[in-house]
């Protein structure tokens, strides 16, 4: 049973690389992020993968090893087993938390292809210009480095796409879950007349109480996770709404004031004349 | 730490804005929780269900039994119940951010308009917010509404401290018993079942027992040193206002050694200017040494507690 255990940690950890390794990406990518995108990163870490490391792991570590059949017939408790559990929570959450993770990246991939243009002209520039001393162009390239990108242009778009991907993720694995195991509660007993088993036989699950809160914990953190998402897409767009009409309203602003002081300029050389 | 890494790197990031009091309860969750946890009871409990063993050969009887004797595992319980504590305390850090992160681009805007004309930058000033929680040597003192969200983290800790604790009791007591009577279907009939180490376990539950106590007790500790102080503040600033009139503190007649003292000291006298006459005409700092005494005692009911 406890080398099942280590097999079970192995296996996540194989899809999920390493998570420190994945928590350095996504803290890189998480700097051009909204405060909601940084609530939105604790709480994926600590509600998630920590609990899904820590705790839900051992919980589903013995889950074949003491699955219990009442039958002697050897192959049926294999057979029972594989027909209610086609792929175990823990490996439908590792897969979960790694494709919520990625669109993140997409957005660490846009800054770092924005940056490297931008030192690129920079560099071209300088080297026209001649003027700049090595020093200054340290400066400029430090401060570009460290720069923080405001969400507007592409970056906007490439922001929302992750955002909405992230949704669909999340809606979809949360789907897949409920679709598979019929709802968020583990049975007690399950009955099961696959061959080789003689008759219908009960099985019993092991710790399915266990199992149900962790489940509910999940499933409850992930709607958090996404109605994060949703909030901060709603934010994003309420902001561009209003940088756009902001800008509308100040060319016609300057459009009238021109119009104002062509008009006064106007009356003037009629008086003065 | 592995896994336990990310709370800990966030929360070593609330350390440098609590209390003393707050910093040691942080060691205690670190070194006697969440070590032990990891450490200890890991392997203790490690083959709770394999060593559960029932007086029967009926299949299915002792997952049943088991299930029904511990529908949560201590281990677990014990992580859920570290992870509730310390949230209250990760959402205060979430305000202290958003507060710094605010202060700071009030700086900034007043480093710029720092550089125009004396009058012209005061007027300018009156037109922007000022720092409130930065203090002259650059730090955050918790006062005004981060208090307020630093008692309420400590409520809500205590709080959850005590359910824990009160649900931990419901659940399980606080030893375990070597033998445990079920007689759940399919079991035929009421039989025995016998738990693994129970001692040893008893030993560890009545260790981390303790340390939740001692964390709860720290907690209404820090909670009381707060009242206390803030009670011992509003007196004095009571006292100095019915005693000298006229004089004003000390600090301001300190010699500034930075641009930042001067801008902060700038910063404060505007403060006393505002609190005292609202939209008066205090350009240039030449106010009356009574206004400025107004101002003191208008300005700070915020509750202003150094720590």
């Amino acid at each position: 049973m406890h080398q099942e255990k280590q097999l079970d940690r192995k296996v996540c950890h194989f899809l999920g690389m390493s998570w420190p390794a994945l928590y350095s990406q996504l803290v890189g990518g998480n700097r051009h992020s909204t405060s909601l995108g940084k609530i939105w990163l604790s709480v994926l870490f600590i509600f998630r993968v920590m609990v899904l490391v820590v705790a839900a792991e051992s919980v589903w570590g013995d889950e074949q090893s003491d699955f219990t059949c009442n039958t002697l017939q050897p192959g049926c408790e294999n057979v029972c087993y594989d027909q209610f559990f086609p792929v175990s929570h823990i490996r439908l959450w590792c897969l979960q938390l790694v494709f919520v993770s990625t669109p993140t990246l997409l957005v660490a991939m846009h800054v770092a292809y924005r940056n490297h243009s931008d030192k690129k002209r920079l560099l071209q520039g300088s080297g026209r210009a001649g003027f700049l001393t090595s020093k200054g162009q340290e400066e400029d390239l430090e401060t570009l480095r460290r720069r923080r990108l405001p969400i507007a242009g592409a970056l906007w778009w490439t922001y929302a796409c992750s955002l909405v991907c992230r949704l669909l993720f999340e809606g979809g694995f949360m789907y897949a879950l409920y679709v598979v195991y019929d709802g968020f509660q583990m049975p007690r007993l399950v009955q099961c007349d696959q061959w080789p088993c003689p008759n219908l036989v009960d099985c019993f699950i092991s710790r399915p109480t266990e199992k149900t809160i962790f489940t509910v914990f999940m499933a409850t953190a992930s709607s958090i996770c996404m109605v994060l998402n949703m909030a901060e897409l709603a934010y994003l767009v309420a902001k561009a709404v209003t940088s756009t009409l902001r800008s509308h309203q100040r060319k016609k602003c300057k459009k009238s004031g021109r119009e104002r002081t062509h008009n006064k300029t106007t009356h003037v050389s009629l008086v003065s004349t | 730490m592995g896994e336990w890494d990310v709370l800990g790197r966030l929360l070593d990031k609330v350390q440098s804005h609590s209390t003393v009091i707050g910093k040691v309860w942080l060691t205690v969750l670190f070194v006697f929780r969440i070590l032990v946890l990891r450490t200890g009871a890991d392997k203790v409990w490690g083959d709770e269900q394999s060593d559960f063993v029932c007086n029967t050969l009926q299949p299915g009887c002792e997952n049943v039994c088991y299930d029904m004797a511990f529908p949560i595992s201590h281990v677990r319980f014990w992580v859920l119940q570290i992870i509730a504590v310390a949230t209250p305390k990760l959402l205060y850090l979430g305000h202290v951010l958003h507060v710094i992160h605010l202060e700071k681009k009030m700086k900034e805007r007043m480093k710029r308009h720092a550089d125009l004309d004396n009058q012209i930058s005061l007027l300018l000033r009156r037109a922007y917010k000022v720092p409130k929680y930065t203090k002259s040597t650059g730090k955050i003192s918790i006062r005004g509404t981060l208090l307020r969200s630093y008692v309420l983290h400590l409520v809500a800790k205590i709080v959850l401290e005590v359910l824990f604790i009160v649900g931990q009791y419901y659940l399980y007591g606080f030893t375990l018993k070597e033998r445990y009577v079920c007689a759940r279907s399919p079991c035929p009939h009421q039989v025995d079942c016998f738990l693994s180490r129970p001692t040893e376990k008893s030993v560890i539950i009545w260790f981390m027992l303790v340390s939740a106590v001692v964390s709860l007790f720290l907690s209404l500790i820090e909670l009381l040193y707060l009242c206390v102080k803030a009670v011992r503040e509003c007196m004095t600033r009571r006292q100095d206002y019915t005693v000298t009139p006229v004089t004003p503190p000390p600090l301001e007649r300190k010699a500034f050694k930075s641009r930042d003292e001067m801008l902060q000291n700038g910063v404060n006298l505007e403060l006393e200017l505002r609190g005292g006459k609202p939209g008066a005409n205090g350009a240039g700092g030449g106010s009356t040494e009574a206004a400025v005494d107004v101002s003191l005692e208008s300005n700070n009911t915020g509750g202003e507690v150094h720590i």
